[in-house]
Formats: structure tokens, C-alpha cells, sequence
């Protein structure tokens, strides 16, 4: 699939692919890392500076908040990548179905796809992870609601593209059966601009989880997530900004990480690219 | 006024690193019509981009063109622009695609006139009618109010030819003009060129790949092959007696409809156009021979009007 | 065009039928049955013939489809029903806060447009140039960062620090501008990429080499034709983002305590006030259809290509 890309694009995936799987990395291993307990309060040290003990200071309870984002990097990354690989199997296989069979399982399918996308994705996503009472799984359920759209339709439109190919018509006169057709060969095909979308919504996804969390209908305290550390550490702005900035400073970083991994998927696999 | 309009000598030019053309020169009469032919990538068509001299990257790196006595490549790049493009017309290959899809003709039109400062708003109507009257569209108004998108392709290639009679532009390059459209329109807009030629005196350099076309049309043909122009002659005799290599094969590889079959040229042109020394087209020629590798290019005259690149006397 | 227009608000009709019926599902996503998430909202210690004649007040007992029907007709007569909480309109609490959220959507629309469109347009024409690469960069940066941390980060410089503008939002120039920006940085980040995106595919067109060499001069080439053809991708664009204003509205005025669409839905969220919410989502689901189809209308209104169809 790489091949007649040229050498800069190749690099700039594997970079950051790299750079993407470090972070995967810190997050796994993040427990071993943390100076302190994450979840350890303490009276007396409460929004206290950054020092050798606190390398980010403390926050409202006194938790050292270098902990708390190290920590914090496995929720945050790890529920943004669950969400876009689930939603990814499931919008892909429904798309791929919708347009395999066509009929009535392609107009269901679509029709859901429709009225999903008629309500705002944040909106949905704020009543529905509001109303079932907030915490990780409902955050990505409701987020998951709509995620799912983007994958259908993609693999939808490319299978109708690719159903009448020679290649897929020889195979299917050749007495394979469907489940091997769409895997084996329709499936190949695809995935180059499927891996796209999915990379590029890498960051949005992590972005809407982190809104989520911010607004207490998401992760919530005292689990560790930037989103509701930044949130819940709002109120002490002035008296001690660090508990806000370092939750902040790694939310941006690792979005920019995952959006220039995004662009360099993009750029590698994408045949239509013009620069 | 002088017989010759255009005056091409030593014309090299190129993007990037590499030439496109190199060391071209011929001398473009008032009311001639001139085809230069040749296989895909030889040069021709950015030939006709650097006369205009209006697409970027696009650089004349040596030689002199001369319009009607003035010397256009001593001139700054902006004054230069403003003559080639109100004195020299462009006919592109793809019909209505030069024009913008959703705009009507008309503003399209007015748009241009009003550039070169040619736009009289009291006389445009009839002026446009006797135009596009004279080009075998004689509904103007609907034409002028239609988009390109609505019109064929026919009809798109004269609206265009319309144009450069209304910007009074004596010369018109043109690039492939009938490649995308059917035989019979493109014989019909092939027509609407030569009546141009024969009732206003128009000047043609028209670029295309096919002899027949060129049979049909030219009054001298030229022949480029890799960047450079390897035989220049009156279109009867060119075609009678063809004297290079190059343009013999080209002859033999066309299919007749009179049942022989054709011969093709085996090989690739150059992948990166002429070359500083050597006959560009030796690995491909049956003639070739020691010196051809390192021989320098030039126009030897066969005849008064018969020029041909090659330096080998045996050939027939 | 006529036609298409039919076809078009067909669709609407039942997209909004099917809107309804998902946002009226909402009600059964918390665990207990509605009777009991009023009473609970209202703080109220429930016994058991309080619940049940809740339950006969409310029509609880009606078959399922009775109840949605019920409510979709007061809906489509602007009816949604009274608060959990205090027992109010749900629709004059919303259009209440309507009227403020459009406000503060419009203002931070026109700054990322009054941003976003000469910028792109410069980006695009002078392609690869230093002012590019600095406003990719930054664009890139505003994308990343979410709405939240910027309102976060602004109201900490601002107020806090440069004690430049109120902590507060009110409808003035001043109250307004933190708000606005806030959402409209990450909005201005994807116009910059996409509105150049389109401009330089315009560009690439072969009528624009075509009117080089007609000796069209630049500037109009630019603006009458280029911008004129990138036009209705932009106005998608635009129509599109809707969507991300209506829903970053909610956090936005969360943090700048802008009592508009967002805050109530916000502050009905937390209370479990299920029919405000439901007439939050039902309402935002509106709005964003009909703009879309507008937007779909005005494209197809305008270019002359598809209205032959």
C-alpha cells in the first residue's frame, strides 16, 4: 500500500506511529512511574507548589497531580482508542453489509445513519451520558451512539464501489461464500480509507471524552481523567495553576500527537492525496 | 508589415531541472497555418505555453521570440503577459473547460474584454453576434447566456474561437483543439479553422498528434521529437517526401484505411527530454550509426524549404 | 428545483418524526420509571400512593405509543412539557436561553469567518509561503486543544491574570468576546484548513489557467471566479458546523456562566430534569436539520449544474 509513496510520507508515518505507541506505552505503564499515589489525599499539602516531591505540584486534596496525568493517560488514551476501534468494527461490518445486500438492510441501516446525524454529536452525547448517570462506559456509549455513522458509510460507498470489480465478481462466480467475499476480498480494498477516518478521529474522540469528563457526565472523581482534573481543579485557578496546566499541557499534547499521526495515515494511505 | 508574425530562434525552455524544449527556431508567416505533430511529452504543447509565456514554473531559458518586430523576451515578464495574452489566442483541447462551469458566456466574455480595455458595453450584443455568426452559432443571445457546461463541445471550442475574433487577436495557438471531440465535429471545428485562416487572415500554430488532421489543415507541418524540431517543411512535400528518420516512422505508423498495416516504433521517447549532446532519437532509429551520439543538433536546409535535424547522408 | 424541494422536506418530515421519537426514548435511559425522577427532582420523599398518583397525573399507565403521540403533538405545537424541578414551561425556559445562545453562536461564527476567510484565501494563493506554514501551525494547535481548556485558558489570562475582561459574561462587547473566542478558535482552526483546502481545488481548475492565458488579471480571477466557484463547499462547511456550535455551546456557557441554551440543558442534566433536557436535544435537533437543509436548498439554488436536474 506504501510503496509509491514517497520516502518523507513513509517516515512521517512511522514516526509517528512511533511517537503515538510511546504514549500508548507511558499510558500502560503508567502506575509504575507515579511518584506518589495518585489517589492519596493530604490535608497538609493541599495546592501546594511544584518541588521535588510533587514534580506538579498538588491539587485541591492534596493528590500530586504528576500522578494523577500519568494515571490519568490510561483513561484518557485508552478509553479514545477502545471507543474509535469499537466503533469502527461495528460501523464498518454494518456498512459493509448495508452495501453488500442492498435493500432493505442498506435503507434500515442508512435510515438509523440519517437520524443519528440529525442530532448534533455533542448534544446527544451530553443528554444521553447525562441521563444514564455519567462514568466511563456511558461517556463512550454516548459518544458511540453517533460514532459509529462516519465507519457505515465510509465502508457502505465502498463496497457499492467495489461490489461490481471483476476481481469480486470472479470471486463470487468462483463459489466463495459471502462472509470470505467481504473479508478476503472487498474488505482489503477498503481499508485504506477506513484506517484513515479512523486515525483522524483519534483526537476528536479523545477531545469528546475529555468534554464529557469536564462537564461531570463522563470519567468521573475521584478516577483520573485530564478532563475532570482540569475541571474539578478550575475553582483553585489562582491559588494553584499547575493543577489545571499540567492535566491541560497533556491533553494538548497527546491530541496533537494523535491528529499529526491522523494527517501522516492520511497522507500515506490515502490515494487521492494532493498536497 | 512584414510576412513573418512570429519569429522563434534557439528557443529553449523548461521547468525544474530539465528542458522541455531546447534550441527550436522557425519563423511563423501572416496567414499561414503551421502544425507542429509529434508522439505525446515531445515538447510541443510547452512549446505553446511558453510563446503565451503566462503559466508559472514554465521559464525561457534561451533564444528570442519576436511578435511583429517586437522582441517579447527582452521585455519585463508583466508587459509581456499583456501582449502575448491580448495579441495571441489560446484554444485548449478540453471544449469549455478553460471557461469557468457556472458563469454565463457573457460575463465570461465581458470579463475579458474589459481586461484588455476592449469592452463597449452599447456595441458588445452586436458585435457578439456578428461573431458567433460568423462561427455558425447563430443563436448569440442563448449562447451568450448559457454556461459551459450546457453547451457541447463543438459548440464550446467555437465560442472560444468567438472570443479571440472579438479581442481582433491574429493569432491563435492552438493545442489539440479536436482531440476531444467526435470525427465529425472535429472535422466541422478543424473547418471553422480554416475559414478563418482563408476569409480573415488568421495565423494558426495549432499542436496536435494527428497527421491526418495536419494533412487536412497545415500548409507546413513541423516535426518534434524529445523537445527539439527535427524536420520543418511545406505540408505536401513534408508528407511526400519525408526526410527524417523520426518522421518516417511516424508515417508508417499510421493504419491506413487502404488495408496495410501499420509499422510501429519499437522504444520509449526520452524520459527527460533533450539532451545537450547527441541525437535524442538514435536508440530508436533504423539509420543510426557512429557519430549519432555525439553529433549536434541543427536544421540542415534540404531544399529552399525543407529542413531536417540529421546528419546522415544515407538515408532515402 | 421544485421537485427537489419536495423531495427534500418529505425527508424532513419524517427525519423529524423519527427525532422525536428517539429524544422521547430519552426518558427511559435512567433506571425507575418518569414518576419517580420528578418526584426524586423536586426532592421529594416518595410514598407509595404519592408515586402512584404521580404516575396517573403524569398518564404513565397509557399504552407506550398513546404517551408518544401525546407528547409529539404538544411538541409540534411548542408545548414540551413542564420542569421536574420547578414546574415550569420547559419551551420558555428554552427559548429563554435561545435567545442568548444564538446570540454568543452568532458572534463567535462572524469572528471565525472574519478570521478564517482572507486568511485561507491568502494561504491558499501564496501556497507553501511563511504566513502558510504560521497559520497551519497555529491552526493545527487551535484544532487540538478542546473548547473547554481554551475557555479555561482565556478566562485565566484574561480575568484573572491581566484582569482585562469579566469573569462573568453579559451581552456587552466586553462580556461577550471571551465567550465568543472561545468557541470559535477550534472552529476558525478547521475553516483556516478546509476553506483553504477548497480555494487551492479551485485553483488547480483548468479555467483558471484558462483565464491566465485570456489575460484575466489575478485579482479577478480570484475573486469573481475562484472564490465564486469555492463558494457553496464553504457555505456547507459553514451549515455543517452548526452542529459543533449548538454543542460547544454547552460547555462554553458552563465556564462563562452564560445563561443560554447550554447552561439550562447543563444545569437540567445535573437536577435529572428530564423534559428540559429532552426539549434541549429535540430543539438542537431542529435547528441543525433545518439549517442543514437550507444549506442543501441555497446549494442547489445556486449552482445552475444541478438545477437541471
Amino acid at each position: 500500500m506504501l510503496n509509491n509513496k514517497s520516502r518523507a510520507v513513509r517516515i512521517r508515518l512511522y514516526g509517528f506511529l512511533i511517537l503515538a505507541g510511546l504514549l500508548v506505552l507511558l499510558a500502560i505503564f503508567a502506575p509504575f512511574f507515579t511518584p506518589n499515589d495518585p489517589n492519596a489525599t493530604s490535608a497538609a499539602d493541599m495546592n501546594a507548589a511544584p518541588s521535588a516531591r510533587f514534580p506538579f505540584g498538588t491539587d485541591r486534596y492534596g493528590r500530586c497531580v504528576c500522578s494523577r496525568v500519568l494515571v490519568g493517560a490510561r483513561t484518557s488514551i485508552f478509553s479514545a482508542v477502545a471507543l474509535v476501534a469499537i466503533t469502527f468494527v461495528i460501523g464498518a461490518l454494518l456498512g459493509m453489509l448495508a452495501g453488500w445486500y442492498g435493500g432493505v438492510a442498506d435503507s434500515v441501516v442508512m435510515r438509523i445513519a440519517d437520524v443519528l446525524l440529525a442530532f448534533p454529536q455533542m448534544v446527544l452525547a451530553i443528554a444521553v451520558a447525562g441521563l444514564l448517570g455519567g462514568g466511563m462506559g456511558n461517556a463512550m456509549l454516548a459518544l458511540g451512539v453517533t460514532g459509529w455513522t462516519l465507519y457505515a458509510r465510509l465502508a457502505r460507498s465502498q463496497t457499492l464501489a467495489l461490489k461490481n470489480e471483476p476481481y469480486v465478481c470472479a470471486a463470487r462466480l468462483s463459489g466463495c461464500g459471502t462472509f470470505s467475499i467481504l473479508f478476503k476480498t472487498l474488505l482489503p480494498g477498503m481499508l485504506g480509507p477506513l484506517t484513515v477516518s479512523a486515525a483522524t478521529q483519534l483526537g476528536t474522540t479523545m477531545i469528546g471524552i475529555a468534554g464529557l469528563s469536564f462537564l461531570g457526565i463522563g470519567v468521573m472523581e475521584p478516577q483520573a481523567e485530564w478532563g475532570s482534573m482540569i475541571s474539578g481543579s478550575r475553582a483553585y485557578l489562582q491559588l494553584a495553576p499547575w493543577a489545571v496546566l499540567a492535566p491541560a499541557a497533556a491533553t494538548v499534547v497527546t491530541v496533537m500527537v494523535f491528529n499529526l499521526l491522523g494527517d501522516a495515515v492520511r497522507d500515506a494511505l490515502d490515494p487521492e492525496v494532493q498536497k | 508589415m512584414s510576412d513573418v508574425l512570429l519569429n522563434i530562434s534557439g528557443l529553449t525552455v523548461g521547468y525544474g531541472a530539465h528542458n522541455a524544449v531546447a534550441d527550436v527556431s522557425f519563423a511563423l508567416h501572416r496567414g499561414e497555418i503551421l502544425c507542429l505533430v509529434g508522439e505525446s511529452g515531445c515538447g510541443k504543447s510547452t512549446l505553446l505555453r511558453a510563446l503565451l509565456g503566462v503559466t508559472p514554473k514554465l521559464a525561457i531559458r534561451a533564444g528570442t521570440l519576436t511578435l511583429d518586430g517586437t522582441e517579447l523576451t527582452a521585455m519585463p515578464d508583466k508587459a509581456r503577459r499583456a501582449l502575448t495574452t491580448a495579441r495571441m489566442g489560446m484554444v485548449f483541447q478540453s471544449p469549455g473547460a478553460s471557461f469557468m462551469p457556472i458563469r454565463t458566456y457573457r460575463a465570461q466574455f465581458i470579463e475579458t474584454l474589459k481586461c484588455h480595455g476592449k469592452y463597449d458595453a452599447a456595441a458588445f450584443d452586436d458585435q457578439a453576434a456578428e461573431v458567433l455568426g460568423r462561427l455558425n452559432l447563430p443563436d448569440a443571445k442563448r449562447v451568450l447566456d448559457s454556461c459551459p457546461f450546457e453547451l457541447s463541445g463543438g459548440m464550446n471550442q467555437r465560442v472560444a474561437l468567438a472570443l479571440a475574433l472579438l479581442l481582433g487577436q491574429e493569432l491563435l495557438l492552438a493545442d489539440e483543439p479536436t482531440s476531444a471531440l467526435d470525427a465529425t465535429v472535429g472535422l466541422q471545428v478543424a473547418e471553422e479553422f480554416k475559414r478563418l485562416r482563408d476569409e480573415q487572415g488568421i495565423t494558426i500554430l495549432m499542436v496536435t498528434h494527428s497527421l491526418a488532421l495536419a494533412r487536412h489543415l497545415a500548409d507546413r507541418i513541423g516535426v518534434m521529437y524529445s523537445g527539439r524540431l527535427v524536420e520543418l517543411a511545406d505540408a505536401r512535400e513534408l508528407l511526400a517526401r519525408p526526410s527524417h528518420p523520426y518522421t518516417l516512422a511516424l508515417l508508417s505508423a499510421v493504419p491506413t484505411l487502404s488495408g496495410a498495416m501499420p509499422t510501429p516504433l519499437p522504444g520509449q521517447p526520452p524520459m527527460h527530454g533533450p539532451a545537450a549532446v547527441g541525437c535524442e532519437f538514435a536508440p530508436r532509429c533504423a539509420y543510426a550509426g557512429e557519430g549519432c551520439a555525439a553529433a549536434q543538433y541543427a536544421l540542415q536546409a534540404l531544399a529552399p524549404d525543407h529542413f531536417v535535424a540529421c546528419w546522415k547522408e544515407d538515408r532515402p | 428545483m421544485g421537485k427537489y424541494i419536495l423531495k427534500r422536506l418529505v425527508h424532513l418530515v419524517w427525519i423529524l418524526i423519527a427525532v422525536c421519537f428517539l429524544t422521547f426514548l430519552l426518558l427511559y435511559l435512567a433506571p425507575g420509571d418518569a414518576a419517580s425522577k420528578k418526584l426524586n427532582a423536586q426532592g421529594v420523599a416518595v410514598s407509595q400512593e404519592v408515586l402512584e398518583a404521580t404516575r396517573e397525573e403524569m398518564g404513565l399507565n397509557r399504552p407506550f405509543f398513546v404517551q408518544f403521540g401525546d407528547w409529539a403533538l404538544h411538541a409540534l405545537r411548542g408545548d414540551l412539557g413542564s420542569s421536574y424541578k420547578d414546574g415550569a414551561s420547559v419551551s420558555a425556559k428554552l427559548v429563554a436561553g435561545l435567545r442568548r445562545t444564538v446570540l454568543l453562536a452568532f458572534s463567535s461564527l462572524l469572528l471565525a469567518l472574519i478570521i478564517a476567510l482572507p486568511l485561507s484565501i491568502l494561504t491558499a494563493i501564496r501556497k507553501d509561503g511563511i504566513l502558510d506554514y504560521v497559520v497551519r501551525f497555529l491552526s493545527f494547535i487551535g484544532n487540538s486543544m478542546p473548547n473547554f481548556l481554551i475557555s479555561v485558558l482565556l478566562m485565566y489570562f484574561f480575568c484573572v491574570k491581566l484582569r482585562l475582561l469579566p469573569v462573568v459574561a453579559d451581552e456587552s462587547v466586553k462580556g461577550l468576546l471571551l465567550p465568543a473566542l472561545a468557541l470559535s478558535i477550534p472552529m476558525c482552526g478547521r475553516f483556516l484548513r478546509q476553506f483553504r483546502a477548497e480555494i487551492l481545488e479551485q485553483l488547480g481548475r483548468p479555467y483558471v489557467s484558462g483565464a491566465r492565458a485570456r489575460g484575466v488579471k489575478s485579482s479577478i480571477i480570484l475573486f469573481r471566479n475562484v472564490l465564486r466557484g469555492a463558494l457553496l463547499p464553504i457555505l456547507t462547511i459553514v451549515g455543517l458546523s452548526i452542529g459543533t456550535l449548538l454543542g460547544g455551546s454547552v460547555v462554553i456557557e458552563t465556564v462563562f456562566r452564560w445563561p443560554g441554551l447550554g447552561k439550562v440543558a447543563m444545569d437540567a442534566i445535573t437536577a435529572r430534569d428530564i423534559p428540559v433536557v429532552q426539549g434541549f436535544v429535540l430543539l438542537t435537533a431542529v435547528i441543525y436539520t433545518l439549517v442543514n437543509l437550507l444549506t442543501d436548498l441555497a446549494y442547489h439554488w445556486v449552482d445552475p449544474r444541478v438545477r437541471q436536474e
